[in-house]
């Protein structure tokens, strides 16, 4: 069972977690399940007192969706899935960049490999540390370090 | 003019030193190196400027990817929240049985106009409906509407038809009841609603299980086209009279 404090941690954690969930599924109705089940996991199996919120929810999620593809055994059709939502044009205007270019990035972050996508999403978006997403992805702090620039790297690639 | 494409042979390993600082990982004696490095390399400073807004750029399209959360996730944090709380406290207060009982549950699911009177023991009436028109959402906490009952508006929701929707409970005696309540032009219309008496008061207050709550909880899901309101919103929508 979560603490209170837990709880409203969870909460707040929640569009972050959404987001992390959209890296991985590449489509808004997995991600939708997957924070939903993510949440059930959370509050069914709890975490201990001294646990990190976001971390452990994001390693639950991350977990729940690699046991998911195993399951499925469709790794590869999510890789190429491009999802642009309407919703990005309503916000386009508050960040100062079009439709076409967040549309370009979106297409291109989906063509990275899901490591490197929720490698660079934890740190560029959610602003997490190294060591955090080593902990969350459960990989050594150089294999987050290569797989960011890596990310990074192919971006700019794609992007240029 | 600097060449991007032109990186040197250890383009990776450069990318990784930008990534790194970028990300605020080197630590000094490396950051002051590789300051220098970037003060004296146009073409690693213009890749730099590339990474940042690559970044931002992502940044924009993942928040506009994802800008709101199901309401049924919602709501199921915040029900498991209530679950913990002993805090039911008028009908605590009037209850001393030790042993668990029972918990019975009523679910009643109403359309639009439909007359509530002795459906699941509930009734709409004014004295809720200006509860649902002037009380603000709340995570916990109680407001006295009459003698009897008191009131907890949950949140506040945009309908398919556009009008607004309210998850509200009403707690009475030892009988709770949480359902949604929708606009219908000047007047609240009772959707669905889950009444659970609880026998059970030994641990303080419970919920009886996810089954009653998903009644409502479904019901949000389908109706609702949008998240929950801000609580800066909510108070701008009742300020306006909910129109």
């Amino acid at each position: 069972m979560l603490s209170d404090a837990q709880q409203t941690e969870l909460m707040a954690e929640l569009l972050g977690l959404k987001r992390f969930c959209l890296s991985l599924t590449g489509d808004a109705a997995d991600a939708d399940d997957l924070l939903q089940l993510t949440v059930e996991r959370v509050l069914e199996r709890g975490m201990p007192v001294d646990a990190h919120v976001a971390k452990w929810s994001y390693r639950v999620c991350r977990n729940i969706w690699l046991d998911e593809l195993r399951s499925r055994e469709v790794r590869q059709r999510y890789v190429a899935t491009a999802v642009v939502s309407e919703g990005v044009a309503a916000e386009s205007a508050d960040d100062g960049f079009g439709r076409v270019e967040l549309e370009r990035v979106d297409a291109a972050m989906q063509t990275l490999p899901e490591e490197q996508r929720s490698a660079l999403l934890l740190v560029a978006v959610e602003g997490r540390s190294y060591a955090e997403v080593s902990e969350i992805l459960d990989i050594p702090l150089g294999t987050v370090m290569s797989r960011v620039a890596r990310a990074r790297r192919s971006l700019a690639e794609k992007l240029e | 003019m600097a060449d991007i494409h032109k990186l040197d042979i250890n383009g990776l390993r450069t990318d990784e030193l930008l990534s790194r600082y970028i990300d605020g990982d080197l630590k000094a004696g490396a950051l002051a190196d590789f300051e220098e490095k970037l003060a004296n390399d146009p073409t690693l400073r213009l890749r730099l400027e590339r990474f940042r807004k690559h970044d931002q750029l992502l940044k924009a399209a993942s928040r506009a990817n994802a800008t709101s959360v199901s309401p049924l996730v919602v709501a199921r944090l915040e029900q498991a929240q209530k679950a913990k709380r002993p805090s039911w406290p008028r009908a605590a207060a009037g209850l001393s049985l030790a042993a668990s009982i029972a918990v019975v549950v009523t679910v009643g699911l109403f359309g639009l106009n439909t007359d509530l009177g002795g459906n699941a023991g509930f009734q709409m009436d004014s004295k809720l409906a200006a509860a649902l028109t002037t009380q603000g959402s709340r995570a916990e906490g109680w407001e006295a509407i009459d003698d009897t009952r008191d009131f907890r508006a949950v949140l506040t929701f945009p309908a398919a038809n556009g009008n607004w929707c309210r998850e509200f409970m009403v707690a009475s005696g030892e009988e709770h009841w949480r359902g949604v309540a929708c606009r219908n032009q000047d007047s609240w219309v009772t959707q669905v609603m889950a009444r659970e008496v609880f026998l059970d008061q030994s641990a303080g207050y419970r919920t009886a299980s996810a089954g009653d709550i998903d009644q409502v909880s479904r019901f949000i899901d389908a109706e609702a086209t949008d998240v929950a309101l801000s609580r800066s919103q909510e108070t701008a929508v009742i300020r306006d009279g909910w129109h």
